[in-house]
């Protein structure tokens, strides 16, 4: 799985696009993969994987199987199967993930916790 | 699939690497188009991939063909080389032929022959439409005209040689009966020795002289100058002294004077350069010596107008 990791991509295609061109706030649910590539306000809760675009800012409490950040998120996340943030990622709160891995350059302020202790 | 091909359709180009996403709108007409360009493109590289192998094969098989040409060609120079050499040799053998004929005294071909000659021109006539039509059926209209050179060359050879082959039987069947009448032509010389005396008027003597001298020693023999029947042995006239006659046939007869004994008797048959008496001195002589006489059809001749003569001209 890090193997694929270091490859800087996600193994999954999005279901959901929210595209940089556009602004989004609310509560984002399903059960589907997304991709935020936009700004986002609110609320994120998956069971599929997020992914943050290197155009994404988001500020959210997020709560989903697995979240990879090229972006910038801004709120606690709980990642049930791994948190991972690319070197030009940032994640600016605390995490509570399975997996965590987080790439050289990559920024995360805030406290860790693993699911699986 | 759409309705018209005006409808449009968006591609959206998502990295998964995180950068961003972008899309694009196109016709389904011009993506239509661009998949059949592609489709189409495709078969066209296909086609000329297996197209260049057909063409590639097809090029190795017209080089195969090419050098197998050459080496026709090549042998076809070759063997209308050796088919001219061919009839040089039979144009050789037949002058060779005429002039064999004519030293044996044979005729040039008889009828029989100037017929075969006749068949012979007139068949190679036939052979040459004949192996045309031949040709042109195996191989359609387009034959090598060298080809058609050579086949009728060497019927023509062919042909020349059985009549040469046949010329050649004739001649020499003849030649083995003109080979046995020519030895009973008297071309011989009598006896080793020295042409004492020669034929004609001797002022010397005064009187005409019927033949030759030839002195040699007593007693060394005296030839019979060709075959023959001996019709005479024995003393002859006045100054011939002991004498043979032989009869050669075609009206020659040679006689053989001053002998001093016989090897042969009257009636026996004679061979050539047979020993048939000895030099003596008997008759009218003033040393030992043969007087050698040819009748022709009764006439004494020149015997120096017989000796060592071709037969044939004779």
């Amino acid at each position: 799985m890090l193997f694929k990791v270091k490859k800087g991509s996600s193994p999954v295609s999005p279901d959901t696009i929210l595209s940089h061109k556009n602004e989004f706030s609310g509560t984002l649910k399903g059960d589907g993969n997304v991709r935020i590539d936009s700004l986002f306000d609110g609320e994120i809760t998956i069971d599929g994987e997020l992914f943050v675009g290197q155009d994404g800012k988001v500020n959210a409490n997020i709560k989903a199987k697995k979240v990879s950040v090229f972006g910038e998120i801004r709120g606690n996340i709980e990642a049930i199967e791994g948190l991972i943030i690319h070197n030009s990622g940032k994640v600016y709160g605390d995490v509570k993930v399975g997996v965590l891995f987080v790439d050289e350059g990559a920024i995360l302020e805030g406290k860790s916790e693993m699911l699986r202790s | 699939m759409p309705k018209r091909l005006n409808d449009e359709i968006t591609f959206m180009i998502v990295p998964h690497s995180g950068h961003t996403p972008f899309s694009f709108k196109i016709r389904w007409g011009v993506l239509v188009f661009f998949l059949s360009v592609l489709f189409f493109g495709a078969l066209f590289v296909i086609w000329t991939f297996f197209f260049a192998l057909s063409v590639n094969s097809k090029l190795s098989d017209y080089q195969i063909l090419k050098s197998q040409n050459a080496r026709q060609s090549e042998e076809i120079r070759q063997l209308k080389v050796e088919s001219e050499a061919l009839k040089k040799d039979i144009k050789r053998l037949s002058d060779e032929e005429s002039e064999l004929r004519k030293n044996l005294g044979i005729s040039e071909p008889s009828d029989q022959n100037s017929k075969a000659k006749s068949d012979q021109s007139s068949s190679i006539e036939g052979t040459k439409q004949n192996s045309m039509d031949e040709l042109s059926l195996l191989f359609g209209s387009s034959v090598d005209p060298r080809f058609i050179n050579i086949k009728n060359d060497l019927s023509m050879v062919r042909t020349q040689l059985s009549y040469r082959e046949r010329s050649f039987n004739q001649i020499a069947q003849l030649a083995k009966r003109k080979i046995n009448e020519y030895a009973s032509f008297p071309t011989g010389f009598p006896a080793d020795g020295v042409i004492t005396s020669y034929f004609g008027y001797r002022p010397a003597f005064g009187d005409f002289h019927p033949g030759i001298d030839v002195a040699a020693s007593y007693g060394s023999p005296i030839y019979a100058t060709g075959d023959g029947v001996v019709v005479f042995a024995g003393w002859y006239l006045s100054g011939y002294g002991l004498t043979v006659i032989i009869d050669h046939g075609n009206g020659y007869e040679t006689l053989y004077a001053h002998d001093s004994a016989f090897a042969v008797k009257v009636g026996q048959r004679v061979k050539k350069d047979q020993v048939i008496a000895y030099i003596g001195l008997t008759g009218f002589t003033t040393g030992p010596h043969v007087h050698y006489e040819v009748h022709h059809y009764g006439r004494v001749i020149n015997p120096m107008s017989v000796i060592g003569a071709n037969p044939a001209e004779l």
